[in-house]
């Protein structure tokens, strides 16, 4: 093995511009690199200095000299997580640096050493209890990793649960938003002989991703869970209950052969709880969800469903025995902080309710209304109101009268509805019809790996001669799905 | 990004030099992992961590990022946090908002002593949190007595009852008005329906086409 | 539980093994049970006369309807009661006269009659049971010699003579077992009725039904058929009263063959006809269905005629004169309260009637003030509708300009808004009713954008789940996954959860 530091480095540099070779020209390359990296003597790795090279400009090389030097740390300490590696140790600084600025494809095709070095930084942070200094870091380096393809890592649920333990959870939306935005996250079955799983792909990008299955490890369904409810923990601590709620009833609508996890019966609580907070009822959850595991959710989760129940039916004393009476319940669950925030959430539907029966009322009617509650002052449901219009939940206006201190009259708009701008329509009829498109392509595209997209069927249909369901117009996907007895009838409403 | 180290004089240049508040933010932010280090040095400066994470709590207000600016007074130091003065005004300040307690609001920005640095942005976090009351209140209120205003944007209450022209000017610069009579106050509501029909109608075919083209 | 004669003599150990025992107990609970008068005290006095009212009545209704009105209304109670004592003593119950002695001495305890004529009472127990015995035996006697027609005619005898002394389980026993040994359809029909009978006494609704059907579906002769017809129809719209259609029950009362006449006193009078399924017929049907199938109903306008007041009701509904129909109602309302069938109705069906006239009469409008409905809906003293007790208090009925939320009227508008009867709101500064605008262009597109994320939403977790599927990670009960797992040894499935859980406080 005669490979000299220099010749690694020139390699490197023959990288920097990808544009000026072709595409498998360049793949070839990174990898004799990577392979070349790989059995490259110890000594030749010791033999360069961090400091000399530049994990943008020479990717590869630094990622594997670092993997060195944490190697030769550890058996030095024989720990596996030496000093040296943490927050403020030696060679904690260069392992940041390179999330920081390394270049994702490259990386691509070193998953397996990329992984070892994320996980170190993981456990690092976590062990020496600083998980903030990894979230940013990580953050960056998922979305860069991430650039063109939105693949589902092992990474991904152990990073939001740093961000839960760190409670820095604004880092974690650019990654959430994207699973959400691109609504796919595909998992592609493992490939031949190799029992990893990759996520993959956006297809126009890099196609050669495939070849690198090694960034992910072996996923269970447990990662996904984990990493779903994690993620709607986040949004809930950001008060976006409309993506918690979605996040959560991916989770208790997760497939199951026999069992339910314990992942999402505690989802299933949750869920309970959002949907009171959001929209003040329980919700209805996902048609999906086979009756068995709905039965073994409502007999889990008992209080949580005569809590919604309370609520609902805006009976206020009941709801605070309930609140009591679980007490024990939500502290085992964790959910008090949530049950607590019912009450606000109480007092909100409870004006918004009055909005369906009045077109304008005092604060003094208010108060007589909402008699039970902790509302008595018309001064306290003023402000309460107020903050509510103010927020732009409510869509009413507040008159004082001049005289009166004790009376403000509250007018409700013409229309129930509420006030709904052309300017917000089109926002979000964009905003849809842009996750629509991206929804039809990725049904297409799975279509097509399930083997069911209509040009198979069509082939199918001529080979086999079908000819009682072509002489039908067997174009039409719905039919065609039940003609064959296709199994993946899940997918057979959407198409 | 090569940053030069978190010093008081760069916090001191960031605090003056950042156009906007986002672009505050910005600069800020890359510091909180150093800032998180430093905190467990043996001989910190404690000044300049406090004034970092009070700056830096302070761009989360001017952000609208009120829960991660809650968060972050759960990151930071927590021994410092007991301590110190400027960030005891923060978690202060941090309470009064998420309570919606205005008055107390501008009692924190005004009259608790903050230091040198950070004068500068809470002065800007006071003219911005009035204003967005201001454009709150509008919305919310047909008629409003002036104590309630006062009491909302900050403002003298005895003057804003007189009608005092240097206190009021601002509101009537938003268009309210005031009933010489009763000396309430109307809001003026400022409608933002933008008039783009054309665009919206485009948009509109674009995703039926869509849709038709889905449904075959 | 003294207020019916029928339950003291059910027995447990008689079981009742006739037809529907199970569908017949529970209807049976609902009669007699509590809900029946216990709690309704009329203190107005009613329209009609007590001696020529109960005079159109015959059989055992006569004293069941004298003690409902002796039990219920203050007015009337001392009169009823005695004249139920009278009632009882002139038959062969003692039950029913013990239970009158009773009644009578908590109204008038001084009264003569108030005091339990033991002597009559042992005499008349004594008779009783000679009589039941001697049944009994000949019946026996005839069982033994099978002859077909005495065994009938021996269970006819002893059904009756348990009607008379108010066992009514035996008697309804005694008329099933002359089935097998009825020979023809009039047997049958005959049989059928006196089941009919106790069943109606004995608030066993579903057996009454069941009972009408099978007279429906016998054959029989034209003459017959009409002397059987209003028979039926009054049957069955009594049962269907009783179980709340009130639709239902209006068209059986309207189909009745004016033929009726007198003939069915034992359990009603056309004129009761002529309530039941006028107060129905205006709770249930709409102004253009009541001008057409009640008022200009031929047949049954020979039944209103006997009772004008429902049929001017029906009018002023019908020419959207709500308060007229109303005050009406209102003004009949203690009679109704002292009918024996209509009682546990009456409520339901006024507020029936008058959700309806709130509808009928917003109808036109865009925008009501309060006053001019409070002046339709609750003028004075008629806003108690909303409770039996509330009219107590119409003396000090403030004036109607003093509109506000706590006043009965705008309660009963914000019920009614809420359980979504009324599609309006309540405009409490200017006092007026809105009716509620729908902005069609808005709420269309609303709904389209709720679809769109619902479709979206769903669209996301099948197709996850479809991935999910593929990849073979679907949860399992062993939890073991079908590859080995990856080193991260991961224990801390429940340990994050209680960790990252607790941010939210």
């Amino acid at each position: 093995m005669a490979e000299s530091v220099q010749q690694i480095i020139s390699l490197s540099s023959h990288l920097h511009s990808p544009n000026l070779l072709s595409e498998t020209d360049y793949v070839n390359r990174v990898q004799e690199l990577v392979a070349i990296l790989r059995r490259s003597s110890q000594s030749l790795l010791s033999e360069t200095v961090l400091t000399d090279l530049s994990p943008h400009e020479h990717t590869l090389p630094y990622l594997f000299v670092l993997l060195h030097q944490i190697d030769l740390a550890r058996s030095r300490t024989r720990s596996a997580l030496p000093d040296d590696i943490k927050p403020g140790g030696r060679l904690w600084s260069p392992a940041v640096q390179f999330l920081r600025e390394f270049k994702g494809p490259q990386v691509h095709f070193a998953g397996h050493e990329w992984r070892q070095l994320v996980n170190m930084i993981l456990d690092a942070a976590e062990d020496d209890s600083k998980p903030v200094l990894a979230v940013c870091v990580l953050s960056g380096a998922i979305m860069r990793i991430d650039q063109n393809v939105c693949e589902f890592t092992s990474l991904h649920p152990r990073f939001l649960r740093l961000c839960l333990l760190s409670q820095s959870y604004s880092y974690a939306l650019p990654v959430l938003d994207k699973h959400i935005s691109s609504s796919h996250t595909s998992l592609e079955q493992p490939a031949r002989g190799d029992n990893r799983y990759m996520l993959a792909l956006n297809h126009d990008a890099n196609d050669f991703i495939a070849e690198a299955p090694d960034i992910s490890a072996r996923l269970t369904h447990k990662d996904i869970a984990q990493y779903y409810l994690y993620g709607a923990m986040i949004y809930m601590t950001l008060k976006e209950w409309d993506k918690a709620l979605h996040w959560l009833s991916i989770v208790i609508s997760f497939p199951v052969v026999n069992s339910v996890s314990k992942v999402m019966i505690e989802a299933f609580k949750k869920w309970v709880l959002v949907g009171l907070l959001r929209h003040g009822k329980l919700v209805t959850a996902p048609k999906i969800i086979s009756s068995h595991v709905m039965k073994i959710y409502q007999a889990v989760a008992r209080p949580y469903l005569s809590l919604a129940d309370a609520f609902e039916k805006s009976d206020e004393q009941r709801l605070r025995t309930e609140a009591d009476l679980g007490k024990s319940v939500w502290c085992a669950d964790l959910n008090s902080g949530l049950v607590r925030q019912l009450f606000q959430a109480y007092d909100m539907f409870l004006v918004l309710k009055l909005c369906r029966v009045f077109s304008a009322l005092t604060t003094r009617d208010i108060a007589a209304k909402a008699a039970s509650s902790g509302l008595v002052s018309s001064a306290k449901i003023e402000s309460l109101i107020a903050f509510l219009v103010m927020s732009g939940v409510l869509g009413a206006r507040l008159l004082q009268r001049p005289c009166d201190l004790s009376l403000s009259m509250l007018r409700f708009p013409k229309s129930i509805q509420p006030y709904c701008s052309r300017s917000r329509m089109r926002v979000g009829l964009m905003r849809k019809s842009h996750a629509l498109e991206l929804l039809s392509h990725n049904c297409g595209e799975c279509n097509n790996e399930l083997k069911i997209g209509r040009e198979n069927i069509d082939v199918l249909v001529r080979c086999q001669g079908w000819s009682g369901v072509t002489g039908k117009g067997g174009g039409k996907g719905s039919i065609d799905h039940a003609a064959f007895g296709v199994d993946e009838d899940i997918m057979g409403d959407l198409s | 990004m090569n940053n030069p180290p978190l010093s008081q004089e760069q916090l001191a240049a960031a605090i003056s030099s950042a156009a906007t508040p986002s672009k505050l933010f910005d600069i800020l932010s890359p510091y909180e992992e150093e800032a998180y280090l430093l905190s467990f040095q043996d001989n910190r400066q404690a000044e300049l961590l406090s004034q970092f994470y009070a700056a830096y709590f302070l761009s989360h207000l001017l952000t609208d990022q009120i829960y991660e600016a809650r968060f972050l007074t759960k990151r930071m130091p927590q021994d410092l946090l007991q301590t110190d003065d400027s960030l005891q005004n923060c978690v202060a300040l941090l309470r009064a908002i998420w309570q919606h307690k205005h008055e107390s609001v501008y009692t924190i920005l005004r009259e608790l002593p903050w230091p040198d640095t950070l004068k500068p942005i809470v002065q800007i976090y006071d003219t911005y949190f009035q204003e967005k009351t201001l454009r709150e209140v509008s919305r919310a209120y047909e008629t409003i007595r002036p104590a309630t205003a006062a009491s909302y944007l900050g403002l003298d209450p005895a003057a804003t009852e007189r009608g005092d022209p240097a206190t009021i000017g601002k509101l009537m610069a938003h268009g309210w008005t005031q009933d010489e009579q009763t000396r309430l106050l109307h809001p003026n509501t400022v409608v933002d329906d933008s008039q783009q029909d054309d665009q919206l109608y485009n948009d509109l075919s674009e995703i039926m086409a869509l849709i038709g083209s889905r449904r075959g | 539980m003294d207020h019916l004669p029928t339950d003291g003599h059910i027995e447990p150990s008689a079981a009742y093994t006739g037809q529907g025992p199970n569908g017949g107990n529970v209807d049976l609970d609902s009669i007699s049970g509590d809900s029946l008068g216990l709690n309704i005290r009329i203190e107005d006095p009613p329209k009609f006369e007590l001696e020529s009212y109960i005079a159109n009545y015959t059989g055992r209704t006569r004293y069941n309807r004298l003690y409902v009105i002796g039990t219920c209304s203050t007015y009337l109670a001392v009169e009823a009661l005695k004249a139920a004592i009278a009632e009882a003593k002139s038959g062969k119950d003692v039950t029913r006269y013990e239970r009158a002695v009773r009644a009578l001495a908590e109204v008038a305890p001084n009264d003569p009659e108030a005091t339990l004529d033991t002597h009559w009472v042992d005499h008349m127990q004594k008779v009783v049971k000679a009589e039941t015995d001697r049944l009994e035996h000949e019946l026996k006697g005839y069982k033994n010699n099978l002859i077909k027609e005495s065994i009938r005619m021996g269970n006819e005898d002893l059904g009756q003579h348990y009607y008379l002394i108010g066992d009514l389980t035996s008697a309804s026993k005694a008329y099933s077992r002359m089935r097998d040994y009825c020979t023809t359809p009039t047997h049958i029909i005959s049989m059928l009725f006196k089941i009919i009978i106790v069943a109606i006494e004995r608030g066993d609704w579903l057996s009454v039904q069941s009972n009408v059907h099978r007279l429906r579906n016998l054959q029989s002769k034209q003459d017959e058929q009409s002397k059987v017809q209003p028979k039926l129809s009054t049957a069955l719209g009594l049962s269907q009263l009783h179980s709340g259609s009130y639709l239902d029950a209006a068209n059986s009362f309207l189909n009745t063959d004016p033929g009726l006449g007198d003939s069915y006193t034992e359990v009603l009078t056309s004129n009761d006809v002529a309530v039941y399924g006028g107060l129905c017929a205006l709770a249930s049907m709409d102004r253009h269905e009541l001008q057409h199938r009640v008022l200009d109903n031929n047949s049954f306008r020979n039944f209103l005629e006997l009772e004008p007041q429902i049929r001017r009701a029906i009018a002023f509904f019908c020419n959207s004169k709500f308060r007229s129909c109303l005050e009406i109602l209102e003004a009949y309302r203690a009679d109704y309260l002292l009918d024996i069938h209509l009682q546990r109705h009456v409520h339901t069906l006024f507020t029936r009637i008058r959700t309806k006239s709130i509808q009928q009469y917003l109808i036109p409008f865009n925008r009501v003030t309060l006053d001019s409905m409070s002046k339709m809906f609750a003028p004075g003293t008629l806003t108690g509708t909303a409770g039996g007790g509330a009219s107590s208090g119409g003396g000090q009925q403030q004036s109607d300009a003093d509109m506000d939320l706590s006043h009965p009227f705008v309660q009963e508008l914000v019920t009614l808004i809420q359980d979504g009867t009324l599609d309006a709101r309540i405009d409490l500064e200017k006092k007026v009713l809105v009716a509620n605008q729908v902005d069609l262009r808005t709420e269309l597109q609303e709904t389209v954008l709720n679809d769109l994320e619902d479709y979206l939403q769903e669209a996301h977790i099948r197709l996850l789940r479809t991935n999910i599927i593929r990849a073979g990670l679907e949860v399992r009960a062993d939890d073991k996954p079908r590859e080995i797992r990856g080193k991260r040894s991961d224990g801390f499935g429940s340990a994050t959860l209680s960790r990252g859980a607790g941010l939210f406080q």
